[in-house]
């Protein structure tokens, strides 16, 4: 019957039209949450990239095994995926390793990094494209410099750890607190700086500079001498600020250049811990490799932290530290330095900005990023809720400050924290 | 200005030090150019590997580090061998741009194959440990550690037996008269291609000398080459290109410069000073110090 085979072929082309409709449904409709970590894998920095790596898999893999983020939008819980865009610790790696991200890998949102002058080279792209970014640790320059783009409480950037300015300040505060009374109590106390040449450097030596102003501190800053990055012989430079004769040299750059900072300064230049103070260094150096590299000699040195690598200060604000820890060394079998903290606590951001988001959308990411407030993570927050100001979009961190001493047990050197007053293990502690 | 006599020869002490690096890494250039009229731009890299065996040597299987230079010299110096055989030789007489283009490859292989060894084992920097690293002893009016006069020492003690290696053997002679002149030195029956292969294997294993005294004095990276080789090769122009002397005396000078523009200028003087007595040397003597060949 002609009839009912045409009928017949008429059902089959329908269900197959019905069938690659509801294929071609279920495909427009997103099945995961698309992050994009914006990181170095390659290069100078490639082990900070892979220690963020590893803190994004572990903060995913824990999102993922309780049934991944809810988005209201879709009706339905979405698993975290990441996609890794190496800037190969350059500014022309970043803007490929960005564009890679937002164009192949159309990710929802980006963030990671670490040094504002990567980032700073993709923000173009960002801004284009109107990409959510959460940046982590890097200076305020993102966040901070009108004429990078529209006004920033309008910017899609939201820095989760602005350093260089507020550490400058807390650094101005803990030496008149607890170096001054000790190294010059009846006259000004003389610092020497030598940093990095470069945004994050320049800036903390400003947030310093502005905090004594500001608090008429008796502090003279009697030297700033920079280096470049990448430069690792300070011997020069370090001769010349000991002929100054300063109370305290605040040495300033990433983790290796911290360690040869010190080393030089005490070994080869004869800065004598007797008589100066020297720290406190960034927290960016406080990793399971700075306690180790740096070695006896790092003895009476401080670090400005806010997470230490091996310490634990009291209280709620850090009850997080001991698990994530243990999850972290678990997995990967070595302990995370700050940057991969920084990295697993945007994971959870991100997150948490998509889901009051309801959506995928990145405008309305934008807009439940600039609203968001969210308990602490592992990093501890002032009043204990992540938000980001609206000025600013920055997240206030606490910093306190930790003194090194040697541990003849593991024949290394561990942490005592001394600043400030209610979180102190110890008093500041001057060599005799 | 701070102009204590004390502290001005601690400055120099710095330049003399780093100006022996210097020296030993525009050495290698200097003869490979003598010889080959070849410029390697991946001998900063053949430096970071030297410095690299070096520090495994010496952090893994515990061997002295100034030991461990000499295995490392050994094993750069057979890569040398390879790359001037495998990689140098089928392009030899082919446009120079070739050549150029060749070593800049080499540059960014090398470079990364380093940092995917590098990666596992540390982060980012890495420093070579000796047995003397607290260890100082006074020198006249300033404190020096033992491992600042064990790098002068075995510098110039490499120095020597280099000299000694050119001027008083059969195959120092046949290296410097092939520098001389290549064609004459094949027609009076000097196996050309094997004073080729000696001049690359010298050449990277003073690369790796320098890099493993770099290592022990500063971290290094695996991307920490590339710099100092630009000096080097500054120091060579400053020398005298081909001159061995030159490099001696220009890596020296090279080193006590940069040092004291350091000191007086600050570090953003530091690369930028050096090269304006370069450019000042250069016009006055167009030749560099020293003309000159192996």
């Amino acid at each position: 019957m002609p009839g009912s085979a045409q009928v017949s072929r008429f059902g089959s082309v329908l269900a197959a039209v019905v069938v690659v409709l509801a294929l071609s449904s279920a495909a427009a409709q997103p099945r995961t949450i698309r992050l994009g970590l914006l990181t170095s894998m390659t290069g100078p920095a490639a082990a900070t990239g892979e220690d963020q790596k590893r803190a994004v898999t572990l903060a995913i893999e824990e999102l993922n095994a309780a049934g991944g983020v809810p988005v209201k939008e879709l009706g339905a819980k979405l698993k975290l995926e990441v996609a890794i865009g190496d800037d190969q610790t350059s500014r022309e790696g970043a803007v490929s390793a960005v564009t890679k991200l937002i164009v192949e890998d159309k990710v929802n949102l980006v963030f990671g990094g670490l040094g504002s002058a990567f980032g700073m080279a993709a923000l173009p792209l960002i801004r284009e494209h109107a990409v959510p970014y959460v940046p982590t640790p890097s200076t305020p320059l993102f966040t901070r410099t009108p004429e990078l783009g529209p006004d920033p409480a309008k910017s899609m950037v939201f820095h989760y750890q602005a350093t260089g300015l507020m550490y400058g300040s807390a650094i101005a505060d803990f030496l008149i607190r607890e170096v001054k009374p000790v190294l010059a109590a009846d006259r000004a106390l003389r610092v020497a700086w030598i940093y990095q040449d470069s945004p994050f450097g320049a800036e903390f030596v400003r947030g310093f500079t502005d905090r004594v102003k500001e608090a008429s501190h008796p502090i003279e800053t009697i030297a700033s001498e920079r280096f470049k990055v990448g430069e690792t012989d300070y011997r020069p430079q370090l001769t010349k600020i000991k002929a100054l004769n300063p109370h305290v040299l605040v040495p300033t750059g990433f983790r290796g250049e911290t360690v040869a900072l010190l080393q030089q300064a005490i070994l080869d230049v004869g800065f004598d811990p007797r008589k100066v103070h020297l720290g406190p260094v960034c927290s960016c150096a406080d990793d399971p490799l700075y306690y180790r590299d740096l070695g006896q000699i790092g003895q009476f040195t401080t670090i400005l932290s806010l997470y230490s690598t091996y310490a634990i200060p009291r209280g709620p604000a850090f009850s997080k530290w001991a698990a994530f820890r243990s999850s972290y060394e678990k997995k990967f079998g070595q302990l995370p330095g700050l940057l991969g903290v920084s990295a697993y606590d945007a994971v959870y951001v991100a997150a948490k900005a998509i889901e009051t988001a309801g959506s995928l959308d990145r405008a309305r990411i934008i807009d439940a990023l600039g609203k968001l407030e969210m308990p602490q993570l592992v990093l501890p927050v002032k009043g204990g809720k992540i938000r980001f100001d609206p000025k600013y979009h920055e997240v206030e961190f606490f910093l306190f400050v930790q003194q090194m001493f040697w541990d003849d047990k593991v024949k290394e050197l561990r942490p005592v924290i001394i600043w400030p007053s209610d979180i102190a293990e110890a008093k500041y502690r001057q060599p005799s | 200005m701070i102009l204590d006599p004390i502290v001005l020869f601690q400055v120099l002490v710095w330049g003399v030090v780093i100006g022996s690096i210097y020296m030993l890494l525009a050495t290698g250039l200097a003869l490979l150019f003598g010889v080959m009229k070849l410029i390697n731009f991946a001998h900063g890299e053949l430096m970071m590997i030297g410095a690299f065996l070096t520090f495994l040597l010496a952090s893994r299987l515990g061997v002295n580090p100034y030991l461990a230079v000499f295995a490392s010299m050994a094993a750069v110096g057979l890569l040398g061998v390879a790359i001037e055989e495998l990689a140098f030789r089928p392009i030899r007489g082919t446009a120079k741009i070739n050549e150029i283009f060749l070593s800049i490859a080499l540059i960014l292989i090398l470079q990364n194959a380093l940092a995917r060894a590098f990666v596992p084992y540390f982060r980012e920097y890495a420093q070579i440990r000796t047995p003397y690293a607290t260890r100082v002893f006074a020198l006249g009016i300033v404190n020096i550690r033992y491992d600042f006069a064990i790098l002068l020492g075995l510098t110039w003690a490499i120095m020597v037996a280099l000299y000694v290696f050119l001027f008083h053997t059969g195959f120092g002679r046949e290296l410097r008269g092939t520098s001389q002149n290549r064609v004459a030195s094949m027609l009076m029956g000097v196996d050309v291609q094997r004073i080729d292969r000696l001049a690359f294997g010298i050449s990277a294993a003073l690369a790796a000398l320098a890099g493993s005294l770099y290592g022990i004095i500063n971290p290094f990276s695996p991307y920490g080459g590339t710099l100092p080789a630009i000096k080097a090769f500054a120091v060579i122009i400053l020398g005298g290109l081909g001159s061995v002397r030159g490099a001696v005396v220009g890596g020296l000078l090279y080193g006590i410069v940069e040092s004291f523009a350091t000191f007086f200028l600050g570090g953003s003087w530091r690369d930028a000073i050096a090269f304006v007595l370069l450019a000042l040397v250069l016009l006055i003597r167009p030749e560099g110090l020293f003309r000159g060949t192996a």
